[in-house]
């Protein structure tokens, strides 16, 4: 029990150790540049009452959920092909050279231009900086795939639909939960240089109008809501969906 | 009921660009409800053997005919292999549902099975909490389930202790009793080949050929009487020594 739970105090302790420096470096820089922690809170107060920030949050987070589900689907789909076939594989990895390397601002301005400053060019520029990395991921889970595994499906004459589903997906279900995990903090900021840039709403786009006014309290405010948000996600799905899919293993 | 003709089967290799000659004139047939065993040497392509009558492999020249029309493609099969090859993410139970087509009309069977398997008390969990003894159990329940036209076993009982591999011996006997069906047992352990099969092909070192061919002569009522199956042994393993001098 106490293994379990002496983790939590320390990451508390830790925590509290960090608002604390903070607080003290607030308090010796009074020039405004640095808020301190209440005042941030209150900020966070004051935009949640009057309905911004819950808004901005919101158009945010759907973006990164449709990107993320979008990314994932296309990049499992072509890592496992490639990770399946040395010909697929040959073929696509320049692509996948290529795609890895260009930077992140570059795909999210050329999708503007190319496609106009409309929604699902915003996605479609997160989406194609997302999929090389799921694609990496899973290629490599897709190659130490079982043999034997598959040879007893073979033998015993399973259908493919059952080799897919109880032999391939759970032997690639720790490559998919380690994909959507990083894939999760690479998207969302991503996702807010594509609001900053191009959106007229979103947690990015704020930021932008904080930044002109170098108004530093309502950036701590949106990014750290953002955080918290974020660390919902993982503690409350991502996590808990991988317990339940390793609760196999001693 | 099925007659096995392997004129030949190669390996590439990789290295030499030449293929290599695993299995030669490898010709017999099952007689339904047989129980045949294969004794060769490690190493001499037994599991190719299997492979290729399984339908695994089926780059190899001769052919596998079934009598009454089955290919090997729409035979029943029931495979237990040297290493149980058990999915670790399902239950005993679920390894077991997994290979029948229609596991819900089926829960009576499964119950039945694994109940004479002694395996009842611990189907809902999962392989990796199992004895390598008691994952044998289930691979070997999952293999008769389906209710085998044939059913092959490679090596399952290797690496056992003996008291282990001699309890799984008779659990097998046991449920073959119950649940006829053809077998091809593959072992390099001439006492085990003895107490179970009716006929044993004795195969040689590579490429593999069936070098000798021996009825085991003792009928299926008896074979738990250790005495009987010690005393052929004794009489095969004069033979045994002959056809392997090392």
């Amino acid at each position: 029990m106490s293994s379990r739970y002496a983790p939590l105090g320390l990451r508390l302790a830790s925590i509290l150790l960090l608002v604390a420096i903070w607080h003290f470096a607030a308090w010796e820089w009074q020039n405004g540049m640095l808020p301190s922690p209440p005042e941030v809170l209150q900020v966070i107060w004051r935009e949640t009452q009057g309905g911004d920030l819950p808004y901005h949050l919101s158009a945010t987070l759907l973006r990164v959920l449709a990107s993320f589900i979008i990314a994932m689907l296309v990049g499992s789909t072509i890592g496992i092909l490639m990770g399946r076939s040395e010909g697929i594989n040959q073929f696509f990895d320049p692509w996948l050279i290529f795609f890895l390397n260009i930077p992140a601002l570059v795909v999210i301005i050329l999708c503007y231009i190319w496609f106009g400053l409309v929604e699902w060019s915003a996605i479609l520029a997160i989406v194609i900086n997302k999929i090389p990395n799921v694609v990496v991921t899973l290629r490599e889970g897709a190659r130490t795939l079982d043999k034997e595994y598959l040879e007893m499906a073979h033998s015993f004459r399973l259908s493919r639909r059952k080799i897919l589903l109880h032999i391939t997906l759970p032997q690639l279900l720790p490559y998919f939960t380690v994909a959507a995990r990083s894939g999760l903090s690479l998207i969302w900021k991503i996702v807010l240089v594509v609001e900053l840039l191009g959106r007229s709403n979103g947690v990015g786009f704020q930021l932008h109008l904080f930044f002109q006014m170098f108004d530093v309290a309502g950036i701590l405010a949106y990014s750290l809501s953002f955080i918290l948000v974020m660390l919902i996600l993982e503690y409350a799905f991502l996590q808990p969906l991988e317990r339940r899919a390793n609760r196999w293993r001693r | 009921m099925l007659e096995i003709r392997i004129d030949n089967k190669h390996f590439e290799d990789y290295r030499s660009e030449e293929a290599r000659l695993v299995l030669e004139n490898i010709h017999f047939a099952l007689q339904p409800g047989e129980f045949i065993s294969l004794i060769g040497p490690s190493g001499c392509g037994k599991s190719t053997l299997l492979h290729i009558i399984a339908g695994l492999d089926k780059a190899f020249n001769g052919s596998i005919s079934w009598q009454g029309g089955h290919d090997t493609g729409d035979a029943r099969l029931g495979y237990v292999f040297q290493n149980p090859r058990l999915l670790p993410w399902l239950s005993v139970r679920d390894n077991i549902a997994l290979v029948l087509d229609n596991p819900v009309d089926h829960a009576h069977q499964i119950d039945a099975l694994l109940e004479a398997t002694g395996l009842s008390a611990i189907s809902h969990f999962h392989p990796a909490h199992l004895t390598i003894g008691m994952q044998r159990r289930v691979a070997l329940a999952r293999a008769f389930i389906v209710q085998p036209t044939l059913l092959i076993m490679d090596e399952p009982f290797v690496s056992l202790d003996a008291p282990t591999a001699r309890q799984l011996r008779h659990l097998l006997l046991n449920v073959w009793d119950t649940r006829p069906t053809t077998v091809i047992f593959v072992t390099h352990d001439l006492r085990e080949a003895t107490m179970l099969a009716d006929r044993i092909l004795f195969l040689s070192t590579s490429p593999a050929r069936v070098i000798r061919e021996v009825q085991v002569d003792i009928s299926r009522d008896i074979r738990a009487d250790e005495r009987i199956v010690e005393s052929r042994y004794a009489e095969l393993k004069l033979l045994f020594n002959q056809l392997y001098p090392n």
